[in-house]
């Protein structure tokens, strides 16, 4: 198949017209990538899916850093880690016990990320400094506030 | 759709239970705690027609996504963090105590469930307070 244009001239993939044409696309290596228009344009569709969640994503926990700041006294470290389809968000009060109050603020915080941010289920819990590596695999989950010294116990083991 | 006995009687059967666990035990009086509100909660759904919801995370998206459900969620919610949290504690009398239960879980929590459960299947309020055995009992 010869190009289908050199030129900067835009080509034009219709799913329609060209859903079951074969491309062959040439990437600066060696690799020959062979797709049907079908194709490109599902890859094409999933990548904007997948940077618009992420853009969410990112919002999201730019709100949650703020959310956490603002109540500082009672928080002192959020956990994020993906669990299969959901988010799963565990926050570490700055007590060593439950915190009822925090619950109640987490409840809210809960409904309002799940309404806010287009980014599927979200599940929110509380859980002890001292347990963090129970709950959350740690290779995988992200502190998005506090410091990880304080969130995973060591503060509460001086204390 | 009319009220749905199967979980009206396990509501009342798990709350006959909770007053039997010891006070040295208060993690799995809130977990049992729970389940009576899961099944005030299912016990509602299914009154009000709604169907699917055969999971922990289905049920939750129901009562966090409709307002009607608002109330018990917030109550709900805390709830469950609660319960499924506690039994995977190495000292989960560290994290809550006995006397945390009468005042935070059921007042809380576990009685408004209860209450907006009734009020929103229509039916007359029968419940009476939880008792619990006392510390050393």
């Amino acid at each position: 198949m010869t190009a289908m244009s050199s030129s900067s001239e835009s080509a034009h993939i219709f799913q329609s017209r060209d859903g079951d044409r074969q491309f062959i696309i040439h990437p600066e290596n060696d690799e020959i990538i062979v797709s049907t228009g079908k194709q490109i344009i599902q890859g094409c569709q999933l990548s904007i899916s997948v940077a618009v969640w992420l853009d969410e994503l990112k919002s999201m926990v730019a709100h949650l850093q703020k959310w956490c700041s603002e109540r500082s006294a009672r928080v002192s470290g959020c956990y994020l880690e993906g669990r299969g389809s959901k988010i799963l968000l565990l926050f570490i009060p700055t007590g060593t016990r439950f915190n009822f109050d925090l619950a109640d603020e987490l409840a809210v915080l809960n409904r309002e990320l799940v309404a806010g941010f287009n980014i599927g289920m979200v599940e929110v819990g509380q859980i002890p400094a001292g347990d963090v590596d129970r709950f959350l695999d740690l290779e995988k989950a992200r502190l998005v506030y506090g410091n990880s010294s304080e969130a995973s116990g060591s503060v509460a083991a001086q204390s | 759709m009319g009220i749905p006995q199967r979980h009206l009687d396990q509501w009342l059967h798990n709350r006959k239970f909770v007053s039997l666990i010891p006070a040295t035990h208060p993690d799995w009086i809130v977990t049992v705690s729970f389940y009576v509100a899961l099944h005030a909660v299912d016990a509602l759904l299914q009154s009000d027609g709604v169907r699917r919801v055969n999971s922990h995370d289905s049920r939750n998206e129901v009562l966090m996504n409709t307002r009607r459900y608002t109330r018990i969620w917030d109550a709900y919610q805390p709830l469950h963090d609660l319960s499924r949290r506690i039994r995977y504690l190495a000292d989960p009398l560290q994290w809550i105590t006995f006397e945390d239960i009468p005042k935070q879980v059921f007042r809380r929590y576990l009685y408004p469930i209860e209450e907006s459960v009734y009020r929103l299947m229509a039916v007359p309020h029968t419940h009476v307070d939880i008792p619990l055995q006392k510390p050393g009992e």
